[in-house]
């Protein structure tokens, strides 16, 4: 009796989370499905005198015998694994900076936060006007005092610009995760590991870091899905050149689209881009989960 | 019975409202428009039009580039979203074909015989109407239109002893430049667009292909990057940048070269006949200091460009009646005559209509008149190279699918002038593009 009265439960339980369930499912999963579907169409929409028609596998055939997708998809990774990096390096630094005691550090703690609360377009307005353009930015005016050429950085130097430019974007949101974690490490441990004689160094890496674990795994599991998915700051500073420099995934995905005007083709790199963010996130996270193991142990 | 009442009046309420709405009150316009100083210029003084006419007008006003994609989604889906938009001489044509568009005809004969010697359409620059019909039709009227001139300080000129013809050779602007690129003092010998887009290094560099012989497809549409002509455009483009034109060229469009014109950090500049009136406005430093003179040429003359921001009404749109009095309204000589008297001569749609060149009071607002009008009447729409095409447009390949192709090669330029590519490599990468697009647009001819 108790035992059907359980099982009613646990029915009646699912049943009322259903909802939520199909909700989630059609807003999530819809439009992926669609996408996945419209990879296989050829549909040029500023040709309409050429029709809709199953493509079959013709558009990934296309994408892969394109020579610059391989470029792109090295982009990507490129992109993410060194902005990831200096994030977590950065962020982790900041981190410790501020979690300790000093004048203003709440108006510092501001300051550094502001850069993740800027939308991407006005942070690479900024960058690319205001400071880095050689005729009307800040560096083109240091060089004129020096009476040096301007450095080209949208020009000669695009990739690594793009890569600062989302470092000083994202490290922010890597201090607030890690701060908030360095804040709940108990001092007490901190003050037995410095009595017993322990440097600052080993403090770091055998007390702080260990105790952070599951905020490193959070900040680089979301911060890598964000990064992953940068559009508007390529989109406003280099459009994804010179040549196919600074393009990624993403931002193919939009010149195809918007540009090309192939929806086909558009919907194949967005497909190839799902499909290799999770395999990236999954790899991430396996080698994440086996790092936090060997700390544990 | 109290509740049959209250439910028989919601009822009546909701089943009337459709009705009641469409009573005593004006249509309501949707127009998409592009965010440039003569279209924001439009929408302030629209409100003259809903005064006269009645009609409400809601203005959706975005960037170049941004109003193209939403629009094109826009009729593209049929989703009929505006009634008015704001297209260009690309896209015109093949939107008229696509039927997005209506073709204005039938409109223009429903008006009488007054209002038609009012409005007077022979008095809009035939090139322009030209490049804005399909098939003898016209589907847009232009709003304002443009061609390409050089500006040059003619105080620099005058102190280094230089003349400039009205129709000089690329070759002349070239030693003009080297004699005035003085660098340690911030100032440049000339300044080109070189920010990737079919709209931006594309359109100064689309008409030095023009001037140096080349061509982007022949006759059968097969592509030539691949010749000697493209690749001494090529070579001709990045030298003159690299060596007497501004730093950093991938970041400069016309917005930045129009900062460095006016605030006087070049001595010359070759770019759109609008930005003329910017470099005679208040805000400019060089103001009455800078001469004009024609596009330059090479192999090939009359290379300016041909560009006019017109207003044609959507095909899915459910006012088209109300919407051709907005075109016309917006595109008369009254209201150009509204422009200057309210905002000042210079201020004048430029481009579209002859009178306003034979107006005494524009002609003395507006120094650069006649040069423009000569650059526009003489802009080669219909024959733009050298050597015979399949195409027409002359800073652009009048083609679906050049929107494409156009931003791709403008990236390949930026990564020659940025020194991360080669030629030859630049060259291929666009032969291979040019190539797929005419093979998978079904242009090609074997």
């Amino acid at each position: 009796m108790r035992g059907a009265i359980i099982t009613m439960k646990s029915k009646s339980n699912s049943l009322l989370t259903l909802p939520a369930i199909v909700s989630v499912a059609v807003v999530t999963q819809v439009l992926f499905l669609a996408t996945i579907f419209l990879s296989f169409i050829k549909w040029i929409v500023i040709r309409p005198d050429l029709g809709k028609s199953f493509a079959g596998i013709k558009n990934y055939v296309w994408i892969f015998k394109a020579p610059e997708t391989y470029q792109i998809i090295g982009n990507t990774i490129l992109i993410t694994a060194l902005s990831l990096t200096l994030c977590l390096i950065l962020g982790f630094c900041f981190s410790l900076l501020l979690n300790r005691r000093f004048p203003l550090r709440k108006l510092c703690r501001m300051f550094v936060l502001i850069p993740f609360f800027m939308t991407p377009a006005v942070i690479g307005i900024i960058w690319k006007t205001l400071l880095l353009h050689p005729s009307f930015g800040i560096t083109g005016y240091i060089s004129q005092i020096y009476n040096s050429a301007p450095i080209d950085f949208f020009g000669q130097h695009a990739f690594i610009s793009i890569i600062i430019l989302i470092v000083w974007q994202w490290t922010p949101f890597f201090v607030l995760i890690i701060l908030a974690g360095l804040q709940g490490v108990n001092p007490e441990m901190i003050e037995s590991a410095q009595i017993d004689g322990a440097s600052s160094i080993r403090i770091l890496f055998q007390i702080k870091i260990p105790a952070l674990r599951y905020h490193i795994q959070v900040a680089t599991m979301l911060g890598m899905i964000f990064i992953l998915k940068v559009f508007g700051l390529i989109y406003v500073t280099t459009r994804g050149g010179p040549g196919f420099t600074t393009t990624n995934l993403p931002y193919q995905v939009f010149k195809i689209s918007y540009y090309k005007w192939d929806i086909g083709q558009a919907a194949s790199y967005a497909t190839l881009m799902v499909a290799m963010s999770l395999i990236i996130i999954m790899v991430m996270f396996n080698f994440i989960q086996k790092q936090i193991k060997r700390l544990e142990i | 019975m109290k509740r049959f009442v209250i439910l028989l009046v919601a009822v009546l309420f909701l089943g009337l409202t459709p009705l009641f709405s469409q009573i005593g009150i004006a249509e309501e316009l949707a127009i998409a428009t592009v965010n440039n100083p003569d279209m924001i210029t439009m929408q302030k003084l629209s409100e003259e039009f809903t005064k006269d006419i009645g009609i409400k007008l809601s203005f959706i006003v975005l960037p170049e580039n941004e109003l193209r994609q939403k629009v094109t989604q826009d009729v593209a889906l049929g989703a009929g979203k505006f009634d008015i938009v704001t297209i260009g001489t690309y896209d015109t044509p093949f939107w008229a074909a696509n039927k997005w568009i209506v073709s204005l005809e039938s409109y223009f004969k429903k008006m009488s015989v007054t209002e038609l010697k009012e409005y007077n359409r022979d008095d809009f620059l035939s090139p322009v109407i030209s490049a804005l019909s399909l098939n003898g039709e016209q589907f847009a009227i232009p709003f304002y239109g443009e061609s390409s001139m050089v500006f040059y300080r003619k105080d620099l000129f005058e102190k280094h002893g230089l003349t400039m013809p009205k129709a000089p050779t690329w070759e002349e602007i070239y030693q003009f430049a080297k004699v005035l690129h003085d660098p340690a003092n911030n100032n440049y010998g000339i300044v080109l667009r070189g920010l990737p887009g079919w709209g931006q290094n594309m359109a100064v560099f689309g008409t030095m292909i023009n001037a140096f012989g080349a061509r982007w497809f022949d006759e059968k549409w097969h592509p030539q990057f691949d010749t000697q002509e493209m690749r001494n455009a090529f070579q001709f483009y990045k030298n003159i940048v690299t060596e007497v034109g501004e730093p950093g060229p991938t970041s400069v469009g016309f917005t930045e070269a129009l900062a460095l014109m006016s605030s006087g950090r070049t001595g010359m500049w070759y770019d759109a006949t609008v930005a003329a009136g910017f470099l005679e406005g208040a805000d400019s430093t060089v103001k009455g200091k800078v001469a004009y003179a024609l596009a330059p040429s090479a192999k090939k003359e009359n290379t300016g460009w041909l560009w006019a921001w017109s207003l044609a009404i959507e095909s899915a749109s459910k006012n088209k009646d109300a919407a051709f009095k907005f075109i016309t309204w917006a595109t008369s000589k009254n209201y150009i005559k509204l422009v200057g008297e309210t905002l000042g001569w210079q201020q004048a749609p430029p481009g579209t209509r002859i009178s306003t060149y034979e107006n005494s009071s524009y002609q003395a607002a507006a120094p650069f008149a006649t040069l423009t009008l000569d650059s526009m009447k003489n802009a080669d729409y219909d024959k733009p190279t050298y050597d015979p095409v399949p195409y027409k447009g002359v800073q652009y390949v009048s083609i679906p699918e050049f929107q494409g192709l156009g931003e791709q090669v403008g990236q390949e330029l930026a990564a020659y002038l940025s020194g991360t590519k080669d030629l030859e490599s630049v060259i291929q990468a666009c032969q291979k593009a040019a190539l797929e697009v005419s093979k998978n647009g079904g242009y090609y001819k074997e």
